[in-house]
């Protein structure tokens, strides 16, 4: 690979133009797609997110202004603002941008050379990823529905919340003698409910009984406990140079498996890749690279055809 | 790396390590915060557990009404709506302004005019409400308000991997006093 374009992406002002891009990124996700019912209207919302665009380009314009502490101030205020207007509602994701921005505009008050900044970008990130895993897998160890396989099962037999693992289903378990009809079942039986009802009433939902989808879903479970968990160690301790590929690997296997089952949300998939890459030496990062273009196809693929089966599924109610 | 810069390094994970641990320990199991929300990176470990559904009285009537909990999200509303997080003031205000809207009384062939939705037999044999906006006023249909509006709060409990239920576990009713 030509060593003036490896020589780019391991800058820090590359991984900091990345940074910029997510942050309008999960400002047009948050201030756009989810705020405005996807319309142009002129709201104090939309025209935040216009103005961070423009100085976003004026960022790639003028590169220096990627190192200056304004600059990361007013991304820290434009994510806030994200996380803040959609509160108590607000997606877990605008959470951890608030917390990167804040470590950056940190970063920048200091007078530390740009060689010391990605170095302490590098180890933030690793400790990020570990953080991120750790809380992550705490909650799937502690809630029992997801340990028994009960989420995957039914995520994947029903239509609760179907618009994520709809696509999925329909591709694979169709074979196994799932039918649309069962995944309408549950909406239908939420349409079945009456206004005159009391308090604690119960509607048993139909679910799709199979012996083979329940050890899919239990090994599927699994699965998911054993990746986070390897990433969380990998990053954690593989403190030896000659072993960071099994690092790389495990979180590309992550990366590759859950967006392309959940499109709709990769946004995190992008951050995650942003992190990794930060991590990772002048090998690896051009494959973080192909990751996210990876992402980012999928997502444009399939992340509408998820959100046209969710609004089906809703518009069976 | 010195002590300064290793406290740099760990500064984003501090705030989520604290935020995380608030959610899991607090937010969750007390405020009932869902999973999915709140800072908790607790998605895709269970299901959007609560779901609001919306009936407006008129005329001695409950009928289905489109609506959602979601404030700044409307891409998500329909006849249900996936609800993270409630409390009594968000359900109070919701219900109230629920209370103050118009709504226009769709029959089953204007809905075919004005969307190409499929909608279920079930809904198709009773008359419902849609929220009003500018392709249902074209239909001339009357303008209603409703004499109450009632809110169902549903749960989704796993029973086992292979069985689930609803259970209804709050209802809010508010009449309107004109």
């Amino acid at each position: 690979m030509n060593e003036k374009f490896r020589r780019i992406i391991c800058s820090l002002e590359f991984h900091l133009a990345l940074v910029a891009l997510l942050n309008v990124d999960l400002g047009l996700w948050s201030l756009f797609i989810e705020a405005g019912d996807a319309k142009l209207n002129i709201t104090l919302r939309n025209t935040l997110l216009f103005a961070i665009i423009v100085y976003t380009v004026l960022v790639f314009i003028w590169r220096k202004l990627l190192l200056s502490k304004f600059t990361w101030i007013l991304y820290l205020a434009f994510s806030t603002f994200c996380l803040l207007s959609g509160l108590p509602y607000s997606s877990n994701l605008y959470f951890l941008w608030v917390y990167i921005d804040a470590f950056l505009v940190l970063l920048f008050f200091t007078t530390f050379s740009k060689q010391r900044k990605m170095e302490i970008i590098v180890l933030s990130s690793k400790i990020l990823i570990c953080t991120i895993f750790a809380i992550a897998l705490l909650q799937k160890l502690i809630t029992p529905s997801f340990m028994d396989g009960s989420f995957y099962y039914q995520a994947f037999s029903s239509g609760f919340f179907g618009f994520q693992f709809a696509p999925f289903a329909e591709r694979f378990l169709f074979q196994e003698g799932l039918s649309l009809d069962v995944i309408k079942s549950n909406t239908e039986v939420m349409a079945s409910m009456n206004p005159n009802l009391t308090l604690n009433s119960t509607i048993l939902v139909p679910i799709y009984q199979s012996e083979l989808l329940l050890n899919a879903a239990k090994f599927m479970s699994w699965s998911t406990i054993m990746i986070e968990g390897g990433c969380l160690l990998l990053f954690g301790f593989n403190k030896k140079k000659k072993n960071q590929y099994l690092n790389h690997l495990t979180l590309f296997a992550f990366l590759i498996g859950t967006y392309s089952i959940v499109p709709i949300i990769y946004d995190w998939g992008l951050t995650f890749a942003t992190l990794g890459m930060a991590t990772a030496s002048r090998k690896w990062k051009p494959y973080y690279l192909l990751t996210m273009i990876y992402i980012l196809i999928s997502a444009m693929i399939f992340a509408p055809v998820t959100t046209a089966l969710f609004r089906h599924y809703q518009g069976i109610i | 790396m010195n002590q300064k810069e290793i406290a740099i390094a760990w500064f984003p994970s501090i705030l989520l390590l604290i935020v995380g641990l608030n959610h899991i320990f607090y937010l969750h199991p007390i405020k009932g915060v869902s999973k999915w929300k709140g800072g908790g990176i607790g998605v895709y470990c269970t299901n959007y557990e609560k779901r609001a559904i919306t009936w407006v009285k008129v005329e001695d009537k409950f009928l289905l009404t489109k609506s959602t909990l979601y404030p700044h999200s409307k891409l998500y509303s329909d006849w249900f709506s996936y609800i993270p997080y409630e409390t009594d003031a968000i359900l109070k205000d919701y219900v109230q302004k629920k209370i103050d809207q118009k709504f226009i009384l769709i029959q089953e062939s204007d809905l075919r005019k004005t969307s190409k939705k499929i909608f279920p037999n079930k809904l198709l044999e009773q008359n419902y409400f849609k929220d009003i906006n500018i392709n249902t006023i074209k239909l001339n249909a009357p303008v209603l308000k409703a004499n109450s509006v009632r809110v169902h709060i549903w749960e989704y409990e796993y029973l086992s991997p292979k069985y689930g239920q609803w259970k209804l576990i709050k209802i809010v009713e508010e009449s309107n006093n004109e």
